[in-house]
């Protein structure tokens, strides 16, 4: 066996696990969406290309575009996913700044409590805040007796006071809290490693702070913000369960739970899949972007 | 007994049904009796167990569903005829007009399980509506609106879109054409802007607890409410039920053997047991509130008894009001097309 | 420049500079510290209550109601131990994991040495494959694998079999980014010169790759452990049956009723063997680090996990 050929075969049994059970699936997805219905309904994937029916996919992108039954939830799923990955960036950034630069003797501490969330279920930290925001909740109850739902309500954002009655401000809350610890953490690393000695470096060239900040540090941090934002966008656009355990009225649901709807819930299985496929090529962009920067960050830590 | 009959022995029973619909203390007691472990998977809608089923191979050996399923179940081979000699308590316990059903003539494939009427269920100590005195009853749920948020529609398209008809007066619910059911969407749009409905079928759990206060639910959850989920100091006679008398929902659930099954017999055996008159007593009053419709239960008694409460005494149907009753059908494939287009289209909000 | 050097330039800074009041622009901005707690507090609270609930006397799950283990032992039909069905979802959550664990971490950590030395034709797609589960929403390929199930290889179905695939499928990539971390720093001089000495390759790996991955294999296997434990969506679509419950499913399933304490019981019980996995991975990884100059191992672990936002 020589010694180049020991590589390619040791990659070999992942490869072909991956092969069969992530583009293999995804091929099936996209068999079933451009596939047809029997009398009864039930999907039948069309596995040869040649054969492909571009109906259902056609039907798909009519109910995605302005105008379309589906259009509402597209805008209101970009409209959830922008408002939640703002509210991480404003949340997230200087927590992982403070963690990275300022918390001093407490740092451990930090990093540890940060960590922490990602090593609680997802779905367990969802409920948790089911029960804080019932009518007779502690989460409700605080937010009244701080008047934030009058002033939320007075804002428009909220609708009555009822905080898990199908309100649209709850499912992005309930969003951003899901995901933020996930764009903190990579945002923690990035900014740790920016080197100590740029900013000494600045300061001595006479930089106030603002503007060291400004010029140096946020720059320098500009990749690990956009990568930690698509990293937790991503997952946002699959969401289903966030919606259906925070409100669960149509009035707030997404495309995770159009797709869900047609997949789990009813017989549209093919209409399910034609959306998915839809998803997919607009959600390639940003998954290829982000690993040409996960890359990027390897070969630097290599260097 | 002959060998054909012979029941399985060891081994799980696995059935397939909606969520908090059967005591455990009746399964475990027939599970002791038969030597069998018996397991419940649970579903949220019969059009998501219907999607599984059909799809996944699942091997189920009791499937519960509801009338209108049965010709896609069938059609699909998903069930297996029922031998008649196994299920004898269906003669002897069960109220005439089910023994040979319009919608299973001769009951080759099913026996019912409960009898419901579908209708507007509140709390009275919360919400001031009376659907009763109006002339129609449903507008008591779309004029809810000082409860939005607070309010439940049936996760099911059949009893939604359903009742936006009923509510405008067409009492063909089981119509497959396009505009009817476009216009019930229309009425359910309307609903959804006044009152913003979650989409669910919990109410048994989220009305006695006050998650919501007013829903289109079932008569059954009512009495479940009732029974198992009212918290301490909370009494049930907050608990208020309408359903419309005329024309309304009425119906029943029905248990069937799946042709996937590998202990059918034992299959058999569960389904008679269901319809065993202390059984279903068992049932129904400890735990699902769903009644069974058997002979010998008096309801009018069990109020009077206080064994369940006076106030929601409309929430049992009358053999009389079950021989009269609305129901919903199997639509042809088309119309199921429109129906569930249109509840796509509602679900996207 | 690692983190431990970071620390030390930080910590020297910070000596080097008199503390002022906030006027001086160099100082702390508590702002910062301020925002930091708040936040800590605001993502560990809720949970930490529905943990205490998990203890309640009463029946209530939005209120601290008296202290007892009768949501755990207690209760003979709703407690944790007396309901066989939340059991279930504890032992099939456990063995889906332990399934995971056994089958992602081999096979993630041959992919990653693999693709590391790698470098002939179809090496460019391959690394791109083997990382697309990072960041593929769950659902997107939850319905891949349902539909894939359903029909090509109907013959293995949903259930048990179809969800330990899943969770291996997207946890293997995870194993893939750490144990490549670690290939990066070990670097490629020892086993070139073990090389060069004229040992075999595969002698090689065993004998001298292998024992330096230790501390990534170990954080490997602590990561799929947690990553399938957690899991919803792929359990979801991949379920046949009751027997196939998941912990997560069971609380989805029920959090938007009104469950009873005993749920809690049941998701404080799964955080515990998440913890325990933790604290077990924690020490192995500094017992096998031990004299390593690199960051302190929490941060180590910390940036494991940074990979996706599952």
């Amino acid at each position: 066996m020589t010694r180049r050929r020991i590589w390619g075969l040791l990659a070999a049994p992942g490869m072909a696990w991956l092969g069969l059970f992530f583009v293999v699936a995804f091929y099936a997805v996209i068999s079933v969406g451009l596939g047809n219905v029997n009398s009864l309904y039930q999907p039948v994937p069309h596995w040869n290309p040649l054969t492909w029916n571009v109906g259902y996919l056609t039907e798909a992108i009519q109910s995605v575009i302005p105008g379309g039954q589906n259009w509402p939830v597209v805008v209101r799923t970009v409209i959830y996913i922008a408002a939640a990955i703002i509210g991480a960036l404003l949340i997230g950034y200087p927590v992982a700044y403070y963690a990275s630069r300022h918390a001093g003797r407490w740092r451990g501490l930090v990093v540890v409590l940060l960590i922490l969330p990602f090593w609680i279920s997802y779905i367990m930290r969802m409920f948790a805040w089911t029960n804080l925001l019932a009518p007779d909740g502690y989460g409700s109850k605080i937010l009244s007796a701080l008047s934030i739902d009058s002033l939320f309500s007075s804002l428009g954002l909220l609708d009555g006071t009822d905080w898990l009655g199908g309100q649209g401000i709850t499912v992005i809350i309930a969003l951003t809290y899901g995901y933020v610890p996930f764009f903190i953490l990579p945002l923690f690393a990035s900014l740790d490693r920016i080197d100590q000695r740029v900013i000494e470096a600045a300061r001595d060239l006479g930089a106030p702070p603002p503007s060291s900040f400004w010029r140096v540090i946020l720059p320098m941090s500009k990749p690990g913000i956009l990568a930690g934002l698509v990293l937790v966008a991503l997952p946002m656009a699959g969401d289903y369960y966030t919606q259906t355990l925070m409100s669960g009225s149509p009035s707030t649901s997404m495309i995770g739970n159009t797709i869900n709807n047609y997949i789990q819930g009813g017989p549209d299985k093919v209409l399910g899949s034609a959306i998915t496929i839809l998803l997919s090529a607009v959600l390639l962009v940003f998954m290829l972007y982000y690993l040409r920067t996960l890359r990027r960050q390897q070969g630097a830590e290599a260097a | 007994m002959s060998a054909s009959t012979k029941p399985e022995t060891g081994g799980v029973l696995k059935i397939y049904n909606y969520a908090d619909y059967l005591n455990p203390d009746v399964l475990k007691a027939f599970g002791k009796q038969e030597g069998v472990e018996v397991k419940v998977t649970t579903f949220d809608s019969v059009d998501e167990a219907f999607a599984k089923l059909s799809t996944a191979g699942l091997d189920f050996d009791v499937i519960f569903s509801t009338p209108d399923q049965l010709s896609k179940l069938v059609g699909r081979k998903l069930l297996q005829p029922l031998n008649a000699e196994l299920v004898p308590n269906l003669q002897k316990n069960i109220w005439e007009e089910i023994h040979s059903p319009f919608y299973d003539v001769e009951s080759r494939y099913t026996v019912p399980y409960v009898v419901y009427t579908t209708g507007i269920g509140w709390r009275n100590d919360k919400v001031d509506v009376d659907p009763a005195g109006l002339e129609t009853g449903w507008n008591a749920l779309w004029d809810a609106t000082s409860q939005r948020g607070k309010t439940q529609l049936l996760d099911d398209k059949r009893e939604a879109l359903g009742m936006a008809m009923l509510r405008d007066g067409q009492p063909d619910i089981n119509t497959g054409s396009a505009a009817l059911v476009n216009s019930a969407l229309a009425g359910l749009e309307e609903l959804a802007a006044n009152v913003r409905p979650k989409v669910q079928i919990s109410a048994y759990e989220t009305l006695p607890a006050g998650r919501i206060t007013i829903g289109q639910m079932w008569s059954g959850d009512l009495l479940s409410g009732a029974i198992s989920y009212l918290p301490k100091g909370t009494p049930a006679s907050v608990l208020s039920y309408w359903y419309q008398a005329e024309g309304g929902p009425v119906f029943n659930d029905i248990m069937t053997v799946a042709a996937a099954s590998k202990k059918p017999i034992i299959a058999h055996r569960f389904l008679n047991y269901m319809m065993e008159p202390q059984v279903a007593y068992d049932n129904f009053v400890n735990y699902v509130g769903y009644q069974p419709p058997q002979k010998s239960l008096n309801a009018a008694k069990l109020f009077d008894e206080g064994t369940l409460p006076k106030s929601l005494s409309n929430a049992v149907v009358t053999q009389e009001a079950y021989a009269t009753g609305n129901g919903f059908m199997t639509l042809t494939a088309d119309g199921e097309q429109a129906w569930e287009k249109a509840w796509s289209k509602f679900r996207a909000g | 420049m690692s983190a431990a050097a970071a620390e030390q330039g930080a910590t020297a800074a910070a000596a080097e500079r008199p503390r002022f009041s906030l006027g001086n622009p160099w100082s702390k901005p508590r702002w910062l510290t301020g925002i930091t707690w708040v936040y800590i507090l605001w993502s560990l609270l809720p949970v930490l209550l529905a943990i205490r609930v998990a203890f309640n006397e009463g029946r209530s799950r939005t209120s601290i109601d008296g202290w007892s283990l009768k949501w755990f032992f207690g209760d003979s039909n709703f407690s944790v131990f007396g309901d066989p069905t939340l059991q279930d979802a504890l032992t099939h959550s456990l063995l889906l994991a332990g399934l995971a664990m056994l089958i992602a971490t081999p096979l993630g950590i041959m992919l990653a040495i693999g693709l590391q030395r790698w470098r002939g034709r179809g090496s460019g797609p391959s690394n791109v494959v083997a990382l697309l589960p990072l960041v593929t929403p769950e659902l997107v390929f939850a319905v891949g694998l349902f539909l894939l199930f359903t029909t090509l290889l109907s013959t293995i179905g949903l259930g048990t079999t179809a969800q330990a695939i899943g969770h291996v499928t997207f946890s293997m990539s995870f194993v893939v980014v750490i144990v490549r971390g670690r290939l990066v720093t070990i670097g490629p001089d020892v086993e070139e010169a073990a090389a060069d000495l004229g040992a075999p390759p595969l002698a090689v790996i065993w004998r001298i790759l292998l024992p330096l991955l230790a501390p990534a294999i170990a954080a490997s296997l602590l990561i799929v452990f947690a990553l399938s434990i957690d899991d919803f969506v792929v359990s979801q679509y991949l379920a046949s049956g009751a027997e196939t419950t998941t912990v997560p499913m069971r609380i989805y399933a029920q959090a938007r009723g009104a469950p009873l304490p005993s749920l809690n019981a049941l998701a404080t019980l799964m955080l515990l063997f998440t913890l325990l996995a933790l604290v077990l991975a924690y020490g192995v990884f500094r017992f096998m680090t031990r004299g390593e100059k690199r960051g302190s191992a929490i941060e180590q672990i910390a940036s494991i996990d940074s990979g996706g936002g599952r």
